[in-house]
């Protein structure tokens, strides 16, 4: 009957399938608790208007395009807020609707090609990372109750009559300019492909929170202080609170996506049989997570090899080269040790309070960004949470952040 | 219609109806790519036969049949992947204008068919595996131009295709011995 279904009803021109509401389709899933082991699943993607397209009330998935690095810029000037710069892009790049295959078999849709089996995995998870972000982190901004695009494929490029793609594979992102999500296309990356790992797309999703409650609710002067912080055309003088503020950024990802994946090595899954150190950097119960403080991170007084890792020195988080997320581990260890290693705990206690400070950080960058450090986001965190939490948290901090702890009054 | 008919044959310098039959054992190359994102590309054996009833002039009106088998390349990572075969029937009706040399022939064309596809997907997910069966048919109509150098046959075809996959524009390449 499996087989005969789709025949028959194409033979008949029956219409085979649900197209809205609630749909039925076999996805890659974890099969336990952790995340860690994955296998074949029907799933229900929720609220579609138009499945054969992809397209539901909260995500919208569009073909990606090859797009000049330069565009973007040209999209930027002189413009003055994010809504000036997404209308003019959105002109400009306006994305076709994705047209992936299905079957159906009278139960369920499976995926007729590898695309749509990406595509349809990827829909699955960003609706249970949004269904989180609400539920368990309790987030009330736009990034949880407006629509989104995710970009299916597509690549940035080089300029010039033959355009290049760069880093067009084996990656996920957000992209802040267009408000999409990017989606790229698996290379030679092993496991379970980076957009199919549910983790993964918890860390981006957050990514798009962060901006949406750091930088768009203060209208155009949060335009003008994204451009100082994204911009690497500016003064070297701000290198060290841009990346600072990268660290925090991608710490708080880090930690949103191991509370929904209940896994402080989500990543591992989608690079099995690594051996690199670097890629064990994330990995919240690492060596290098275990060892790394902010301290010995800006002196770069820790071993030589995590030091290479982290494209050698920082200068005290002065150099623009030097990988910012070896900081955001740090930030992302802080937490979770804080929480005792409880997934439960951090759900809790930690996470509906990190996402009540976003908007406050986003008011003491306005203030003064050249001065930014870690210390101000603590000091933002730490009254809003209760004792229970503050307690292991100060702990925590005068672990991993020694030289900073003396600015924090909410801990001393 | 019928006096049209008689009216071509009329027409026609040769005496009787000239009826060229070709059996079809091709090689395919073809890419596929329907509107945003998905472009497919097949390699497969098709087997078929062409006939060309009705000739007038250099004119010739003929159809066709061919079933093509491919295999759907793997695709995916090592542990998560899709493989599987393609399977396709082509009915296809043809108009051709041959310049028959005595060493190499070119017969431009123009074709319009339906087509029915059956794929069958298999799913790999570490230990676990499925199989998908999807069914699409639809028209296919465009052009292109066949070679013919001594015994040997190359195909190169453009057509725009629409069906229950949406539209789609397909260039295929064949090359044989014996195809049309």
């Amino acid at each position: 009957m499996r087989v005969l279904t789709p025949i028959l009803c194409t033979l008949f021109l029956m219409g085979c399938g649900p197209n809205q509401g609630s749909i039925p389709v076999q996805i890659v899933a974890p099969i336990d608790n952790e995340m860690t082991r994955y296998g074949l699943r029907v799933a229900t993607l929720q609220r579609m208007s138009d499945f054969s397209q992809l397209k539901g009330e909260r995500f919208i998935f569009r073909a990606g395009r090859n797009v000049p690095w330069s565009e973007y810029a040209v999209a930027s000037e002189n413009q003055d807020s994010f809504e000036s710069v997404r209308s003019t892009l959105s002109k400009k790049l306006a994305l076709d609707p994705v047209s992936p295959r299905f079957s159906w078999n009278g139960d369920f849709y499976g995926a007729a090609d590898f695309d749509s089996l990406y595509m349809a995995t990827a829909y699955y998870w960003f609706e249970r990372v949004a269904d989180f972000f609400q539920d368990t982190v309790k987030d009330t901004s736009v990034a949880t109750h407006i629509p989104v695009v995710v970009s299916v494929y597509g690549a940035f490029t080089s300029k010039g009559f033959v355009k290049v793609p760069t880093g067009f594979a084996d990656n996920s992102a957000y992209q802040p300019l267009e408000d999409i999500f990017r989606m790229y296309r698996v290379g030679d990356q092993e496991g379970v492909p980076f957009e199919m790992n549910p983790g993964v797309i918890a860390h981006e999703f957050q990514h798009r929170v962060f901006h949406k409650l750091v930088f768009e609710t203060k209208g155009k002067e949060g335009y003008r202080l994204w451009k100082t912080f994204s911009s690497t055309n500016s003064s070297l003088k701000l290198a060290r609170p841009r990346a600072l503020l990268r660290a925090t950024d991608e710490g708080m990802a880090d930690i949103h996506a191991l509370a929904f994946s209940r896994n402080p090595n989500f990543l591992a899954v989608s690079q099995p049989h690594s051996d690199s150190s670097r890629e064990e950097q994330r990995n919240l119960e690492s060596e290098f997570a275990k060892v790394a403080t902010y301290d010995n991170l800006a002196d770069s007084s820790i071993e030589a090899q995590f030091l290479n890792d982290c494209n050698g020195e920082s200068l005290n988080y002065a150099n623009p080269s030097w990988r910012f997320y070896c900081l955001g581990t740090v930030i992302a260890k802080t937490i979770w040790d804080a929480s005792g290693n409880d997934v439960d705990v951090l759900r809790l206690h930690y996470l509906p309070v990190l996402n009540r400070c976003f908007a406050a950080l986003g008011d003491a960058l306005l203030a003064d960004f050249a001065n930014y450090d870690v210390d101000v986001f603590w000091r933002i965190l730490l009254p809003k949470l209760d004792a229970d939490a503050r307690l292991p948290l100060c702990a925590n901090i005068k672990l991993r952040f020694q030289s900073l702890y003396s600015r924090i009054p909410e801990c001393v | 219609m019928k006096i049209l008919i008689a009216s071509l044959i009329l027409m026609s310098p040769h005496e009787a109806l000239a009826t060229q039959a070709h059996f079809e054992i091709p090689v395919i190359l073809s890419t596929s790519q329907t509107p945003a994102l998905s472009t497919d590309l097949k390699v497969g054996i098709g087997v078929g036969f062409t006939q060309f009833p009705l000739e007038f002039y250099s004119f010739r009106l003929g159809y066709g049949t061919l079933v093509t088998l491919s295999p759907l390349f793997w695709h995916g990572t090592k542990e998560v992947y899709t493989s599987g075969v393609d399977m396709e029937l082509d009915c296809r009706a043809y108009l051709a204008y041959a310049f028959d040399g005595s060493v190499i022939s070119f017969w431009p064309y123009v074709v319009l068919g339906p087509n029915a596809n059956l794929k069958v997907t298999k799913i790999n997910v570490f230990d676990e595996s499925d199989r998908s069966y999807r069914m699409d048919y639809g028209f296919r109509g465009g052009g292109g131009i066949k070679v013919r150098f001594g015994d040997f046959d190359v195909k190169i075809e453009s057509a725009a295709g629409f069906g229950s996959q949406g539209l789609s524009l397909r260039t295929t390449i064949m090359f044989g011995f014996g195809i049309f």
